[in-house]
């Protein structure tokens, strides 16, 4: 078995990236490493379906991306709070210029069904455009721009950030910009 | 790639409006909120980033190298 040595140098450059995308997927390290060692694995057992000129990068996501489903259809359940019990912990809103807690960020994103959450990691963390991260997730363009405002609209659900802009507003301004009379 | 569901047109699942709070999933939000959810995003990826890389992983393509 051989590696190019300017595709390993790739799939190394890769790994910082793969990491965060699993991590922010699993909302744990652990597994996370798991999975990216997996990925590295199927790759280098694979290289040679790699098509020299495309994105290295996107395949690499790809074969995250699947062995992540195949595991989480494995152990679904332990992966979102399907009853929102978390939300009901999280209902006090935070303030408007905070920094959420990483913590309750990755927690939150547990809560956000699967296919919306990876849609929305590629876009918005990872900077895919809407149609790598199509490839990546095997979907058409529309599915991944929908499925990424459901997960934001989800997660700000979750963190209670739409009440900012319903409530930010002191309620007695709000009334009388309303009411100039 | 292949043709998926299209989203827009189905229901959303029951459980999004479990909580009573916030929302319907498709409801356009704020730009604010979107901007701010992805500097949040962006930051935890961030944090991520700066971790020290695991040993098993890099040695995993250092074998490679050493194997060509």
């Amino acid at each position: 078995l051989t590696l190019d040595p300017a595709l390993r140098d790739l799939m190394l450059a890769t790994i910082p990236s793969l990491r965060a995308f699993a991590v922010s997927l699993t909302g744990s390290s652990d597994r996370a490493d798991d999975l990216v060692q997996e990925t590295l694995m199927r790759a280098i057992a694979n290289i040679n379906r790699f098509e020299s000129g495309t994105n290295l990068n996107a395949w690499l996501f790809t074969i995250l991306r699947n062995l992540f489903h195949s595991e989480y259809r494995k152990r679904k359940h332990e992966v979102e709070d399907a009853d929102g019990s978390y939300a009901v912990r999280l209902s006090t809103p935070p303030e408007q210029n905070d920094r959420l807690n990483f913590e309750d960020l990755k927690r939150a994103l547990a809560q956000v069904p699967v296919d919306q959450r990876e849609a929305l990691l590629l876009v918005s963390a990872e900077g895919l455009s809407y149609e790598e991260a199509a490839h990546v997730c095997g979907v058409v363009v529309g599915t991944v721009k929908s499925r990424v405002n459901r997960a934001r609209a989800r997660l700000a659900q979750i963190l209670a950030l739409d009440h900012e802009s319903e409530f930010g507003a002191d309620p007695v301004v709000k009334a009388a910009l309303q009411n100039p009379s | 790639m292949h043709d998926d569901e299209d989203e827009i047109s189905r229901s959303p699942p029951e459980d999004l409006f479990r909580t009573g709070i916030g929302p319907p999933p498709d409801a356009k939000l704020d730009r604010a909120i979107q901007e701010r959810i992805g500097r949040e995003l962006r930051q935890l990826y961030e944090e991520i980033l700066n971790e020290p890389l695991p040993e098993r992983l890099l040695a995993l393509l250092e074998a490679q190298g050493t194997l060509h």
